[in-house]
């Protein structure tokens, strides 16, 4: 379930960059600025999910997984 | 002093940090920093037409650049433009009265752009992209946009350039 969702996270920042290098090299001039409009929204609703799906990433607390591996002499 | 904490160096138990604790990431914190590279894409992805929205644009008004005497038919000539030196324009000459005037930066990597009469491109040596000489629109290779394009005006033997033309829609047939 885990890797599913760092998949899509992976997806949607891959599609986020897509979207800025086309408003780069699209929409650096006047001409254009209904794609760079569409695109810097687009943009928007995309870190907005990213945000949404955080919620469904159970956070496991760091360093109580293996106890054993405290006991031992190189734990410092 | 505990037998455990005698084999265990000074400079350890003066930072008792576990080897765990210090170097573990969790996922939610990987993906919380995608989340972060997500948010800094999407402001940049706003921040650039909102910025370009409220630019003014430069008026140059009539710039003189030379005079028709000074370069030959298929010359090519560097100028600066206020002199402001970090954006060279080159001047070329492609027939007896027909001139261009071009940004001479590739639009991939900024590289310095040549024109050349016997093939009619203008070329950019670093990565072999190739323009278009008329309109500066891209024949071949990696730029991803045509050459920005001035308007020349020539009275009697003074050229002068006055503004950016737009770049034209693509036509798709």
């Amino acid at each position: 379930m885990l890797v599913a969702i760092i998949s899509i996270y992976i997806l949607l920042v891959s599609i986020q960059m897509w979207l800025l290098f086309g408003t780069i090299n699209k929409a650096l001039d006047k001409e254009y600025l209904d794609f760079a409009a569409y695109s810097g929204i687009a943009s928007v609703v995309i870190f907005l999910c990213t945000i949404f799906f955080l919620r469904y990433v159970p956070d496991i607390p760091t360093g109580k997984i293996n106890k054993q591996d405290e006991d031992d002499e190189t734990t410092y | 002093m505990s037998e455990d904490n005698k084999k265990i160096p000074a400079w350890k138990s003066d930072f008792p940090i576990k080897k765990r604790e210090a170097a573990y990431v969790s996922r939610k914190e990987f993906i919380k920093l995608i989340t972060f590279f997500s948010g800094t894409l999407a402001f940049a992805n706003v921040a650039i037409p909102v910025f370009n929205y409220f630019k003014k644009e430069r008026n140059l008004g009539e710039y003189f650049i030379g005079l028709t005497t000074d370069l030959e038919v298929g010359g090519m000539r560097t100028f600066y433009i206020h002199e402001d030196h970090r954006n060279p324009y080159m001047l070329i000459r492609i027939a007896e009265d027909k001139w261009k005037v071009f940004e001479q930066k590739c639009t991939h990597l900024s590289c310095s752009v040549l024109y050349n009469h016997e093939e009619n491109v203008i070329e950019c040596p670093c990565h072999h992209g190739f323009f278009n000489p008329d309109d500066g629109s891209v024949i071949q290779g990696p730029p991803p946009r045509p050459l920005p394009q001035l308007i020349v005006v020539v009275k009697g033997d003074k050229i002068y350039v006055t503004d950016f033309i737009k770049e034209t829609k693509e036509e798709h047939s």
